[in-house]
């Protein structure tokens, strides 16, 4: 009998101290093929969790393993792409010098680390400015050079620390399709990031940090689903909304009905049959339903929730 | 669309050490030459090493202002004050080196603007993750920052006197300036190797001990000017020449090398000169270390 590939990332019973102060406290969770977001507010320590899973730092308590391997040593470092946070890279090198030069730490020869750099940034959009010096390149070039020394080695882990930031719409929604993209190709994905409504449209699975502890992890509508003291809040519009809305009060599953803004706010207190029932009703409202929008089934409201 | 970025089952590919810090040195040994502004202080910080070129080609009558050599004209009673005028003695091709003028200017030209930044503009920009998370230690960086920034300025320090010395030995009549130098120069020039070394080895200290390029820029100032303008008041003052050469960084690391060579130099206190040198590595080799831990460094 053969034992079960070990998950890419595993955090177990993780306890990190500064000194007095308790940065994480008793944190477990696993990243697999799959993209996961790490959400929490400045100073929670998203940061801690993403040294100790680079290996910059060790647990005071418990183990961070890459694969097989402990993350401080040297065969989980070159399993792993870390692309940090920060934007000032060498300036007067040429995206492909720079791409190369991290190369060479991982045991590329001077043209191996030459070949595969100019590969990489080929197909992360950059074959035409890749000579160019990195100080001539807008914010969203310099992300691609950050995501491609990260890649670029073949890693099967990649940590993505705000890899949104500074990025023009265009550039955030093709960042977002190479991040979904890398699941597809073997390679897992811990990303953290402040813009909760991008990090939804990429991630499969949320970690939710607060205060140094784990508050919940799982698919985005499951922890939602999770918060039953929290009803579900839809925005509908249509046309005789004053008498959908007295149609709606008497269903059981509705805690709450008010009007704002030529749209009904409706407070669920469950909505097990609400969406089948619904529906049935709208197709056959008299002048139609034109949209109905839930407003607390983000991320930000989850996180907001489980915050409080 | 996203293309596919080919990957394939890794084959983890160890690096030994050498292969994994002579890339860092080596980007540091050749930043200077990455911009004009760069290639031009460099060529600028050849200036001393040129004139004295200039000075030997005149001496050996290559380039001639009259019908008789200079070199014919200089006989062997040169004073001693005088001596790193003449080719014939050591002190010819280490004097503008240990000298504060040219050799400290040049220097700490070179050394602020390449030196004193490497790790504190990687720390500034905590470009350091990106070095620590590929397996080579706070440790192993700073020792390749150094290495680069030590070879570059052993390019100006030790290249340049070995090449005048080598061009003057083919310049003379015979030999004898060979025979009669080289125990001396290559002492001297071990000692100026050695004095290099240690101080790239303390600016790199202050470069990871400072919170920005400027500030580790400013310290490093300070730290040669500054306490030679100490130096040179104190000593004025109290009417004590060898106070300089414990007071002034730069002038305690001129002792020691030219009694290492046994080279002429004004009154001095080489235990003085010692231990300046020594309190002032270990110093910044603490702060260093201190600066240098994961927690502190990255933030």
């Amino acid at each position: 009998m053969t034992s079960p590939a070990p998950t890419m990332l595993s955090f177990e019973h993780v306890t990190k101290w500064y000194g007095s102060v308790c940065a994480l406290l008793d944190v477990s969770f696993q990243v697999d093929r799959e993209v996961v977001g790490l959400v929490g507010r400045n100073g929670v320590g998203k940061s801690t969790l993403m040294k100790l899973a680079v290996g910059l730092l060790g647990p005071s308590q418990g183990t961070v393993r890459v694969g097989p391997h402990d993350a401080r040593t040297r065969a989980a470092r070159a399993r792993i792409g870390f692309c940090p946070d920060f934007d000032r890279l060498y300036e007067p090198l040429s995206g492909v010098a720079f791409v190369a030069w991290m190369l060479r730490y991982h045991g590329f020869g001077g043209r191996a680390a030459k070949q595969r750099a100019a590969e990489v940034l080929a197909e992360l959009g950059l074959e035409e400015n890749m000579h160019r010096p990195i100080r001539e390149y807008s914010k969203g070039m310099r992300q691609r050079v950050r995501l491609g020394q990260a890649l670029a080695h073949r890693p099967s882990f990649v940590l993505l620390d705000e890899p949104m930031t500074g990025l023009d719409p265009l550039a955030r929604a093709e960042l977002s399709e190479r991040i979904r993209d890398l699941p597809r190709q073997g390679v897992g994905v811990l990303v953290s990031s402040h813009v909760l409504h991008e990090l939804e449209a990429v991630v499969d699975r949320v970690v939710l940090v607060h205060q140094g502890r784990l508050l919940a992890e799982g698919r985005i509508h499951e922890l939602r689903d999770k918060l039953p003291e929290r009803p579900h809040r839809l925005r509908i519009k249509g046309a005789r909304l004053r008498e959908f809305a007295s149609e709606l009060t008497s269903w059981a599953e509705v805690d709450g009905v008010s009007i704002r803004d030529d749209a009904l706010e409706v407070a669920l207190a469950g909505h097990g049959a609400f969406y089948q029932r619904l529906t049935r009703v709208a197709a056959d409202w008299q002048g139609g339903i034109e949209e109905v929008v839930p407003l607390d089934d983000d991320l930000a409201a989850v996180f907001g929730y489980f915050v409080e | 669309m996203s293309q596919a970025l080919n990957y394939r089952p890794l084959r983890c590919e160890r690096t030994r050490g050498y292969a994994r810090l002579w890339p860092l040195a080596r980007q540091e040994l050749f930043s200077v030459f990455k911009t004009k502004w760069g290639v031009a202080l460099y060529l600028f910080c050849l200036i001393p090493g040129l004139g004295r070129l200039v000075m030997l080609l005149i001496i050996f009558g290559v380039i001639q202002f009259g019908p008789v050599s200079l070199r014919n004209r200089l006989d062997n009673d040169v004073p001693e004050g005088m001596l790193h005028l003449s080719p014939d003695h050591a002190s010819f091709y280490l004097h503008s080196t240990l000298e504060p003028m040219p050799g400290m200017v040049f220097f700490l030209l070179l050394t602020t603007l390449v030196v004193a930044r490497s790790i504190a503009r990687d720390r500034a920009t905590n470009a350091l993750e990106l070095y620590w998370t590929r397996g080579i230690s706070p440790w192993s960086y700073l020792f390749a920052k150094w290495w680069g920034g030590f070879l570059l300025t052993c390019t100006v320090t030790v290249v340049l006197p070995l090449s005048l010395w080598i061009t003057a030995c083919f310049l003379a009549e015979d030999w004898t300036l060979l025979q009669e130098t080289y125990a001396q120069f290559f002492v001297g020039l071990f000692g100026v190797a050695a004095l290099t070394a240690l101080w790239t080895l303390i600016g790199t200290f202050v470069s990871a001990s400072a919170s920005s390029a400027n500030a580790a820029m400013v310290i490093w100032c300070v730290l040669l000017v500054g306490t030679r303008a100490l130096g040179g008041i104190l000593s004025g003052i109290l009417r004590e020449p060898e106070l300089m050469s414990c007071l002034s960084f730069w002038d305690a690391g001129g002792v020691i090398v030219r009694a290492m060579a046994d080279l002429p130099q004004p009154r001095h206190w080489l235990g003085g000169a010692l231990a300046t040198f020594a309190v002032l590595f270990v110093a910044t080799l603490l702060i260093a270390r201190s600066r240098m831990r994961v927690q502190e460094a990255l933030k």
